[in-house]
């Protein structure tokens, strides 16, 4: 008793010293896990940093639970009420840079060498420059089909048009996706207009293997990650994490299975013969 | 032996074009993409000796599991950002590409043969990282600095509260 009542007056004090209200605080934490989860990261670490961020500036009592899709945290600040948010996560996309940004923003707070007005603007900082432009992606894009082609057997033709399909490939997400196109859509189209790029090299003769050039093409699409962590997350304990992600996966592999299976079953059905 | 040296160069190759898609930090670019091509590396040498698949990505999924989890307590970093980047090549795309197109021809045993194979070696990558990471928390002494200035702001209060 008398530990939690000492305990509780040293939190007041850290509090009065740096004057941090509970709604900013709430504001610092929610947007951090946010855009932990918006980038990818894993639950686990999206729930940690929330509560690291929460305890450190003072919050007594804090508990979040994440999920892909959402998450949700509740405090009790300094003001002795209990204060809790929810958030909606909409888009996900894959940003590392910003996951290991977010991370050393909650180990400084947590070991006590950041002030909280330096946490908001360091915040402000990764969401705004820590973004690569189109360019780099589409670099990377074009890096990706042509050497995992060319790693999975495929010739230097097959790499070179794998190259062409990968880059117009990230340039036809792009669009689709600023559109608002929902993801399942996204795939099938992303899958559809893999298959049939490479059915045309493969008419025109500037590609000799088909299957080879696609394998190395859909490598920018299949979640091949997104299924690994889901098994991760199911094996560490976070189960309604794992089996959202393992959803996720599965739907979106059926949908670049549909995309490109109309097209070739067409391709097909119109004389041509496949692989 | 050289196309060996080849396909873990293109391993590299293939896993830095992630590291840009990904949008991973520049001074993260090599050691990320050497976490791939020691992947690929670690499989191909098991798999020459074994020549077991799902035990070849199991062993190098270890493997890069515990270079990820040394190099971010070097550079106090989060290990999924070398373990993503890790196990790209790993991850069975082409599988599921084979999958699709069976069923797409109407083949179902053949579709389901792939599948299965493509599921068991995602989970004897996602096994082996989970061992990886239950090495490195049975070997790491970390010194716990965590809420330090809190405790330390405790101390001193309750010193006061006591002269007072």
């Amino acid at each position: 008793m008398k530990a939690v009542k000492r305990y509780q007056l040293l939190v007041m004090r850290v509090q009065q010293k740096q004057n941090i209200e509970s709604e900013a605080l709430l504001d610092l934490a929610s947007e951090a896990g946010q855009m932990m989860l918006e980038s990818g990261g894993e639950t686990y670490r999206a729930e940690s940093i929330v509560c690291a961020i929460l305890r450190s500036f003072g919050a007594k009592e804090a508990e979040s639970f994440a999920t892909p899709t959402g998450f949700m945290a509740s405090f009790e600040g300094s003001d002795r009420k209990t204060h809790a948010f929810v958030r909606r996560i909409q888009k996900r996309q894959m940003n590392l840079d910003r996951i290991t940004r977010l991370n050393s923003l909650a180990d400084k707070a947590t070991e006590g060498t950041l002030k909280f007005l330096d946490a908001k603007d360091e915040l402000r900082s990764i969401e705004t420059n820590c973004d690569r432009s189109l360019k780099y992606k589409l670099l990377g894009a074009a890096m990706i089909a042509s050497f995992f082609c060319l790693l999975f057997g495929g010739s230097i033709k097959d790499a070179l048009s794998a190259l062409v399909t990968g880059t117009l490939l990230i340039l036809v997400i792009r669009i689709l996706s600023k559109r608002q196109v929902s993801d399942f859509f996204i795939n099938i189209s992303g899958g559809a207009f893999c298959a049939l790029f490479i059915l045309l090299c493969t008419e025109l003769k500037l590609c000799d293997s088909l299957s080879l050039t696609f394998i190395g093409t859909i490598m920018l699409m299949v979640p091949g990650v997104a299924i690994v962590n889901a098994i991760r997350d199911t094996i560490a304990g976070d189960l309604v994490a794992g089996i959202a992600r393992g959803a996720d996966a599965f739907i979106s592999a059926a949908g670049i299975s549909i995309g490109s299976g109309v097209i070739f079953k067409a391709y097909a059905l119109l004389g041509g013969s496949i692989l | 032996m050289s196309k060996a040296l080849l396909e873990i160069a293109f391993a590299f190759l293939g896993t830095l074009g992630f590291t840009l898609l990904f949008n991973l930090n520049k001074r993260d670019f090599f050691r990320a993409s050497f976490s791939g091509a020691l992947g690929w590396g670690c499989n191909l040498l098991v798999q020459h000796f074994t020549g077991s698949m799902v035990f070849a990505f199991f062993v190098a999924s270890i493997v890069v599991g515990i270079y990820a989890e040394i190099l971010g307590l070097i550079h106090k970093k989060p290990a999924t950002i070398y373990i993503i980047c890790g196990i790209i090549p790993l991850v069975p795309g082409g599988g599921m590409y084979t999958t699709m197109m069976e069923a797409v021809k109407g083949q179902s045993e053949l579709a389901l043969e792939q599948g299965f194979l493509t599921l068991s070696l995602a989970g004897a990558i996602a096994s082996g990282l989970a061992v990886a990471s239950a090495i490195s928390r049975l070997v790491s002494i970390k010194d716990d600095k965590r809420y330090d200035h809190i405790k330390k702001e405790a101390k001193r209060t309750i010193k006061k509260v006591r002269k007072f």
